[in-house]
């Protein structure tokens, strides 16, 4: 991964802990997503965003 | 990062058996062209990636690295092609041995095979353009806009940036129109419930009324509130009124009236407009089916030109020349506009359509059962058969390959299934005929089916407060991503610009010491302007000199060079780069490189005599620190000549060779006294052909050292220092 990347995620990461939408175990996820060395599927990623919710409205 | 510390070369490229000690920061390799200086590049390059860039690109089509990498007479055995370079890694204060074969060049040999030590060697062989030529230095300087950007963008690595936008984007995308499907299902569930409790909106204060009225009928207490369990059929008799069974007369008759109404009316206008946009889309497709295949290869061509990452056609591997192959998929992308165009009409009004369709699924489903109850198997299995064709053709019509291939469907549409209405007019009269329900057995009903569809409603808006959510988190993901990358990259333009033009400063500091350069990303492009003398900012190959847009090349790879790898930028190869540079700009180069880069190993290859005697009065290397190939043949590859002037003026004494070492030692002397004439400012005489003879120069150097030794000897004597003095 580049060095600019590498900043990016840093910024990009430490932005979304403080944003509401984004809980711990999606940013947990998404780390490990994106920190991966692989190339990124959308699916994989649709699926972080789709987790389950017990809350009915 | 790495610093070389020796390279042995064997049977690569044109040379036969090398050892190299390269000793200190930085090395210089100098000899007439033709002596194997390359060859030393070449095998660097190939020790450390596995790669030699020069037998790719233009004019290289029939060059092949396992043919053409081993010595001419070893063509035939690549396994004694190899390369062994022993590393030092400041990082981790290691030293590592690295070999590489041309038989197979991706699977180097490492000792020690520490984990640390690969990965800082794996990262290495990510960064080719530690090696730079005139060629690719030129090349971020003349390129056009778009093969510049694409060009630093693969310098600084930025591919992955653009890999994860696109992968937060198409997720955002997908996430959208997952969202607006379900959006539509929780529509037909709450004109489903609304039309059984014909009530004109779903409210607590609307439903509740018409609830309780029901729970009063059959003596149950009201319900007070309505919360997201409740229970509106509680304390209703399920003796033969499950949700599947349970038959109310007036919720049938306004399900068949809905239904009646759909079939009478179709769709409604803006459906119709969507849908006749598609057919003329589709009609102009089959006029011309190269549109067709534009829109196919958009997504390919936009593909490949991602893949172009070595000069040769990603799918076929034919080569090309990198420049031209990206000109020519670029110019095919341009074409297919009118077709993309075209697609999203398509798409977009199919999105519009589908919705409208699919609004009938869950009325289908409510009059399926009325059906079944009435034991009207026929139209429940012509009711069944129309809702999957109505799922199918909703969930074709949300992507373009889909309405492809439902289109005849299209072409034909009749959104009622011949003989359906007939067959609902008998169920409707059916259901007529059925005598009244008693209060309770229709409160009963009204009750259990009111359940149902609060239930069905509750579950389908669930899933789709689930979308909305994962909808909002991915934007949320996808703004900050790109908010983040455009703050950094801006960052990083406004850094290398920064760098660049202080470097050239350096470089020109007698006539452009106020060079400004500017860096102009958008969209795709990356623009670059510079200073010309205070006149405006021009590209640079506009009005600068040829010897100009070298220094800027060297320049700007320096300043991304340093933004890529930071205080990891430890070692370069630097071949032949500032040919074009005159002397006097050269010795600044020698300058900034110690200045700016004290910690980073250059090796320096020239053909240039007077560069090579002029890196080493300017201290960038020594006697020490660099070599001189004096010939070079098929059979011996590259000789090294003796580095010091004095052992080959020694030589020819010793061969009794008086006019080869006067020879040698008076143009020695004349180079020298040039260079020491410039550094303390000697008065000679000027000549317009600048042929300056030892004669000339001797004299007004003596008088000019005299002189300078005067007045240090005046300072010592006004501060009272007798021994200097």
């Amino acid at each position: 991964m580049s060095k600019i990347q590498t900043e990016i995620l840093n910024g990009f990461f430490s932005e979304l802990s403080g944003k509401k939408e984004i809980d711990d175990e999606t940013l947990t996820k998404l780390k490990a997503f994106l920190l991966d060395d692989k190339k990124p599927k959308v699916n994989d990623l649709v699926s972080i965003f789709s987790g389950p919710e017990d809350e009915v409205p | 990062m790495i610093q070389i510390e020796t390279i042995h070369i064997e049977e690569l490229r044109g040379i036969r058996d090398l050892k190299l000690n390269v000793i200190g920061k930085r090395f210089a390799i100098s000899g007439p062209n033709g002596s194997g200086k390359s060859g030393v590049v070449d095998a660097v390059e190939f020790g450390l990636t596995g790669d030699i860039s020069r037998l790719k690109g233009k004019g290289t089509a029939d060059i092949k690295l396992s043919e053409h990498g081993p010595h001419v007479d070893k063509r035939d055995y690549p396994d004694a092609a190899k390369v062994t370079l022993e590393v030092y890694i400041p990082e981790l204060n290691k030293r590592a041995t690295i070999t590489r074969k041309i038989k197979s060049p991706n699977k180097p040999i490492i000792s020690p095979a520490d984990s640390d030590i690969i990965s800082v060697l794996k990262e290495v062989e990510s960064h080719p353009e530690i090696t730079l030529t005139r060629r690719e230095i030129i090349k971020f300087i003349l390129a056009e806009a778009t093969q510049r950007s694409s060009d630093i963008q693969t310098l600084l690595k930025l591919d992955d940036i653009t890999t994860t936008r696109s992968t937060l984007n198409s997720c955002v995308n997908k996430l959208s129109s997952s969202h607006k499907s379900l959006s539509s299902l929780v529509q037909t569930t709450v004109d489903s419930f609304r039309r059984h409790l014909d009530v004109p909106r779903l409210a607590p204060d609307e439903i509740l009324p018409v609830i309780n009225k029901n729970r009063e009928i059959l003596g149950l207490d009201p319900i007070q509130e309505l919360k997201k369990d409740t229970n509106l059929g509680e304390g209703v008799s399920k003796a033969g009124n499950t949700s599947k069974l349970a038959f109310n007369k007036e919720s049938a008759q306004k399900d068949l009236s809905a239904i009646t109404k759909t079939i009478e009316s179709g769709l409604d206008d803006t459906a119709k407009k969507a849908l006749s946009d598609i057919v003329e889309k589709l009609i102009e497709i089959d006029e011309d089916p190269s549109l067709l295949n534009l829109i196919r290869q958009r997504s390919l061509i936009k593909t490949g030109l991602d893949l172009i990452i070595e000069p040769k056609c990603p799918l076929c591997d034919e080569e090309w020349d990198l420049q031209s192959l990206r000109i020519h998929l670029q110019t095919k992308l341009a074409k297919s506009e009118l077709a993309e165009k075209i697609k999203q009409t398509l798409v977009e009004n199919g999105r519009v359509v589908s919705q409208k369709i699919g609004e009938l699924q869950e009325l289908i489903f409510s009059i399926t059962k009325v059906a079944n109850l009435q034991k009207m198997e026929k139209l429940s299995l012509d009711l069944a058969s129309w809702k999957a064709e109505i799922t199918t053709l909703s969930r074709n019509l949300n992507s373009f390959d889909g309405i492809l291939l439902v289109r005849e469907q299209l072409q034909n549409f009749s959104l009622i299934p011949e003989g359906i209405a007939k067959k609902v007019d008998e169920l409707k009269a059916k259901i007529e005929a059925i005598p009244e329900q008693s209060a309770s057995e229709a409160a009963n009903t009204f009750l259990t089916i009111a359940q149902d569809r609060l239930k069905s409603f509750q579950e389908a808006r669930l899933v789709e407060v689930r979308a909305k959510k994962a909808l909002e988190a991915a934007k949320v993901v996808y703004d900050t991503y790109c908010e983040q990358a455009e703050a950094k990259l801006q960052l990083l333009y406004d850094e290398v610009e920064q760098d660049f033009s202080r470097y050239y400063q350096q470089i020109n500091s007698d006539d452009e010491g106020e060079f400004t350069a500017k860096l102009e990303p958008s969209q795709g492009k990356l623009g670059l302007k510079v200073d010309f003398y205070k006149k405006g900012m021009f590209p640079p190959g506009a009005y600068h000199s040829e010897g100009h847009q070298d220094g800027m090349g060297v320049c700007l790879y320096l300043a991304l060079m340093k933004r890529v790898l930071g205080d990891r930028f430890r070692f370069a190869v630097l071949d032949d780069v500032v040919m074009s540079v005159d002397q006097v700009h050269r010795r600044q180069f020698c300058k900034l490189l110690k200045k700016e880069f004290p910690d980073t190993q250059f090796i320096i290859t020239t053909h240039d005599k007077v560069w090579a005697q002029q890196m080493r009065s300017e201290g960038l290397v020594s006697a020490k620190t660099s070599i001189e190939f004096h010939s070079w043949s098929v059979d011996t590859g590259p000789v090294v000549a003796t580095n010091e002037i004095w052992d080959k003026i020694q030589a020819d004494v010793d061969a009794n060779d008086v006019p080869s070492a006067a020879s040698k030692l008076r143009r020695y002397l004349e180079y020298v006294s040039r260079e020491i004439a410039d550094s303390i400012k000697a008065e000679v005489p000027f000549k317009a052909d600048g042929n300056y003879d030892l004669g000339g120069l001797f004299s007004p150097i003596i008088s000019r050292q005299k002189a300078l030794f005067s007045k240090a000897a005046d300072s010592a004597q006004n501060w009272g220092n007798k021994a200097a003095e």
